[in-house]
């Protein structure tokens, strides 16, 4: 019985040390903001194509690996292309794909081995990069700090929260069967020709247990 | 008649018989210049106990039109030491020896190390760095064909012969020497998927007293 306390502790200390590398979203009242507006004005906001350096940290159980993303994506029809490279610049991966389907233009024979490489990739980008704002059929609920939408997306719920200042996408959770299947938090948006970037992206995929971490560095036009 | 046109034969013949003898005798010529050129080179390179050079590397990647830029710095100590600082867009450090690599980066902030003994592939890159940094240029021989692109200043092209691995991805490597032939301008790496790679130095300086915490990986400057 003595030791639970010492297990609380320690539980806690371990969920601390999964700190977040981006600055919260400072949360501010939402009660008198129209849904909709703030959709309308996300979208107008959101560049539909990007060319983006980032740096990824994918954390696995407890080994991670880092390396640097060149994303290039069209929002509107969904496609893609990323080349991720390790920070002394040899290639690890280089993908193209859209709304259906990836294509692998090389792997590095080590993430190759593991399972399908390239849709796991694929799928991640769709759901960071892709589809960041509701349809219009989806449901709302307005909370003091956040707007929330959820609709039905394949076999689950897809659920957007609008939050902040800016009344940005802040989160977008999948559900499966009431199961959190995979969470993306979006960070620090900043505005280049009077488009806005998140600074931060941290993707948690809880059903195979895996987080990608995603710092801006550039964006290019 | 008959007679005539045998003799013209066999005159063409004769004529393409030294013309090839004369091409043949030629590249071998060049090629054993290229040799000399190569050793007297080496020699000069490798005349120093440690080295400090800064770096920009420039990655082209076939599939964009932009180039990723790596600054950071390398240090060498002979016979076996090299630390491999970037400084941007990410930090990172990796200090390559004869029995292990080290490596951290600023996003994971882990320092993890490899061992060397059972690891053929970083001990093969191990021997590849080594090689390009230190000047041992006619042991390269055995594994690329070499030519020469330009006397002033020295420019040579190395491509990877019939059954070297190197093949499989590198077209060709090019190393650019300085005016005072001491050290490389720069290493250009261009692979078969079209992607290029130039490492240029800068502020190379030879015999300076360096540091021991230069080939820390996690220390920062």
């Amino acid at each position: 019985m003595k030791q639970l306390p010492t297990i609380l502790i320690l539980f806690i200390c371990l969920s601390g040390c999964t700190s977040i590398p981006f600055q919260k979203t400072s949360y501010v009242p939402m009660d008198f903001v129209d849904p909709w507006t703030i959709v309308r004005q996300f979208r107008n906001n959101s560049p539909e194509n990007f060319q983006l350096v980032n740096t990824i940290v994918f954390q696995y159980s407890w080994n991670k690996f880092s390396g640097i993303g060149y994303i290039k994506g069209n929002i509107r029809e969904k496609t893609f292309t990323v080349v991720c490279i390790n920070p002394i610049g040899i290639k690890l991966f280089e993908l193209s794909g859209n709304k259906y389907k990836v294509d692998s233009h090389f792997v590095l024979e080590q993430f190759s081995k593991k399972g399908d490489f390239a849709k796991a990739v694929g799928d991640d980008i769709r759901q960071i990069y892709f589809d960041t704002v509701p349809s219009s059929g989806a449901k709302i609920k307005k909370k003091k700090f956040q707007i929330v939408f959820t609709e039905p997306l394949e076999t689950g719920i897809v659920e957007y929260i609008f939050a902040g200042p800016g009344g940005y996408l802040v989160e977008k959770n999948y559900y499966e069967e009431g199961i959190l299947n995979w969470k993306v938090s979006y960070y620090e948006y900043q505005q280049k020709n009077e488009k806005i970037y998140p600074a931060g992206i941290i993707l948690k995929n809880y059903k195979y247990g895996y987080t990608l971490t995603i710092k801006l560095k550039e964006i290019q036009v | 008649m008959r007679i005539k046109k045998i003799f013209t034969i066999y005159l063409l013949f004769s004529c393409f018989l030294f013309l090839v003898s004369v091409v043949s005798l030629t590249e071998a010529n060049e090629a054993s210049d290229v040799h000399d050129m190569l050793r007297g080179l080496g020699e000069k390179v490798s005349n120093f106990k440690s080295l400090k050079t800064n770096f920009v590397q420039e990655k082209n990647l076939a599939i964009f039109k932009n180039k990723i830029i790596l600054r950071g710095r390398i240090y060498l100590q002979k016979p076996n030491k090299i630390a491999w600082h970037v400084d941007e867009p990410v930090k990172y450090s990796v200090l390559i020896t004869d029995k292990s690599i080290r490596q951290w980066d600023e996003d994971t902030n882990q320092v993890q190390e490899i061992a060397l003994s059972g690891n053929p592939v970083f001990q093969n890159v191990l021997n590849q760095l080594a090689v390009w940094f230190s000047g041992d240029y006619v042991s390269l021989l055995k594994d690329y064909d070499v030519r020469l692109l330009w006397k002033s200043p020295l420019v040579f092209e190395f491509i990877p012969k019939k059954g070297n691995v190197a093949g499989k991805i590198i077209k060709s490597i090019t190393i650019s020497v300085r005016d005072d032939e001491r050290y490389l301008k720069q290493i250009k790496i261009l692979e078969i998927s079209g992607d290029s790679t130039t490492i240029i130095f800068k502020d190379t300086i030879f015999n300076a007293p360096i540091d021991n915490l230069d080939f820390e990986v996690k220390r920062r400057v």
